[in-house]
């Protein structure tokens, strides 16, 4: 059932980018959605 | 009796197995408009694991390689004729059944997890996942509302595809007298 090194550092790299888009894309994300409408809303007017 | 054990599931297939079912069951159960980040979070979880797992079924161990248990419809079919005829053989790793359903299940959560992001690029201009549901045409509220439709109808396929699924492995623990799911736990099964 081995894996080669090679495999580990290929599923490590793509972890790594998989983090780092999901954190590029969604850190200001806030926790209550309808909360965040409301003051997107505010912010045009 | 002494009963051979054999390795079958590698700690990847198995942390991704649960870490799967508690990130689907968290973003279908969390709606968005109550709790966002949590649902948006644990889809993107949901779509970081479906990845992992295509590459993994490509560079991984034996059993977890695609072609370990990817077989094609006529053989599926036969499958499930036996399993229904209560004749269907034993395969130390997925049998061509449950290999169907890995695929199937990989595809459509793909699908529910893209939609999702695209619903949520609708409402996030400025974004790359704003760039893309404009070039896809899903702008503002309607564009939104659209592509949320989608997305919904994708996560509820999910949930009957699990359905499918759990139904498929407790037929066949019993068919075959053994505890499928403590081997999704151990990652080992009978020789």
């Amino acid at each position: 059932m081995g894996t080669s090194k090679l495999a580990i550092l290929i599923m490590t790299l793509l972890a790594a980018g998989l983090i780092a888009f999901g954190v590029s894309q969604f850190s200001d994300v806030p926790m209550s959605g309808k909360k965040h409408e409301t003051h997107q809303e505010g912010t045009r007017e | 009796m002494v009963t051979v054990q054999v390795k079958v599931w590698d700690p990847f297939v198995r942390v991704f197995h649960w870490t799967l079912v508690a990130g689907f069951f968290t973003a279908y159960l969390v709606e968005p408009d109550d709790l966002e980040a949590l649902h948006v979070w644990a889809g993107y979880l949901v779509f970081s694991l479906v990845m992992l797992r295509v590459a993994w079924g490509l560079i991984g161990s034996e059993h977890a390689r695609f072609g370990d248990f990817v077989r094609g419809p006529a053989r599926v079919v036969a499958y499930l004729k036996a399993m229904v005829a209560g004749r269907a053989p034993r395969y130390v790793g997925h049998n061509p059944a449950g290999g169907a359903m890995v695929i199937a299940l990989l595809l459509v959560l793909l699908a529910t997890t893209i939609t999702g992001m695209v619903t949520f690029g609708a409402g996030a201009q400025g974004t790359v996942l704003g760039d893309i549901a404009a070039a896809l045409g899903f702008v503002g509220k309607q564009g939104k509302h659209a592509v949320k439709e989608v997305h919904e109808f994708f996560a509820n396929l999910t949930l009957f595809l699990v359905a499918a699924h759990v139904a498929g492995v407790a037929v066949d623990s019993w068919l075959h007298r053994e505890n499928l799911v403590r081997a999704m736990f151990t990652g080992r099964k009978h020789a």
